[in-house]
């Protein structure tokens, strides 16, 4: 049996973030969870909701796959260095992810991108962590079973 | 017959710190005390963080008098590790301040 759309939509969301220079490791997972044992700056792939959206006849529909991208980097109280370098690297990766299809994810037709903040306002005891968001919805055209 | 006169040394674990506050010179504050380091998850925009909190007893006549320990002040611990300062416990008649602090991201704990 071949994977699941969503799985592809992982595996090859990944392998776009990879392919732009400069990127950190890309590591998907089943949430955003920083280990003990990562190194950081590191990007999380991981899988949201997934919605029914548009339905036809001939039992076809529309799925929309949630993917959420977590970046986590040093922020360690350093608050106007690096924000310049940061944006660039958020908006290649929002120009890497954001095109209307996925290669090797076959039936996915558009995408659509919704960012959080760059710089996530985060305190207390995690306050020395950079955290990003960015979700990506892929619409996926499929055949219902019945 | 037991001695006990230094015992302090081995329980209080004591440390040399070196402190910096935003925009000031660096300084080392002899006798700090640590305490017990918290090792925990967090969740934090969205995210699940592993961080490392830890509180430092200062004592006031340790540092030069005209020390005042500042928010998100830099402390270095002797093997190098670095924490940010998130809060300050101080009183006017207090002979130490309580200081919890953040190990800087993914450094851990000593």
């Amino acid at each position: 049996m071949a994977s699941s759309v969503f799985w592809e939509a992982l595996v090859y969301t990944k392998q776009r973030l990879e392919a732009i220079p400069a990127i950190p490791t890309v590591k998907i997972r089943k949430k955003p969870v920083l280990l003990q044992e990562d190194t950081i700056p590191i990007i999380l792939v991981t899988p949201g909701k997934e919605k029914v959206g548009m339905e036809a006849f001939e039992r076809v529909v529309e799925y929309i796959y949630e993917i959420q991208i977590t970046m986590i980097r040093p922020g360690n109280r350093i608050y106007e260095a690096d924000v310049e370098s940061f944006l660039k690297l958020r908006q290649s990766i929002r120009n890497s992810l954001y095109q209307p299809n996925l290669p090797g994810a076959d039936t996915v037709i558009d995408a659509i991108i919704e960012t959080t903040a760059p710089f996530d306002v985060v305190s207390g005891d995690a306050g020395n962590y950079d955290i990003s968001g960015l979700i990506i919805r892929y619409k996926s055209i499929e055949e219902r079973v019945s | 017959m037991l001695d006990i006169s230094s015992d302090y040394e081995v329980f209080d674990n004591k440390e040399n710190i070196s402190f910096q506050n935003i925009g000031e010179n660096s300084i080392v504050i002899s006798n700090v005390i640590r305490r017990p380091a918290n090792l925990a998850f967090e969740s934090a925009a969205g995210t699940i963080m592993y961080t490392v909190a830890v509180e430092f007893v200062i004592w006031k006549l340790e540092a030069p008098v005209t020390f005042i320990p500042k928010l998100n002040a830099k402390i270095t611990d002797n093997l190098g590790k670095i924490y940010n300062v998130d809060s300050i416990e101080d009183g006017v008649l207090r002979s130490r301040w309580n200081v919890k602090a953040t190990a800087q991201a993914s450094l851990g704990v000593n």
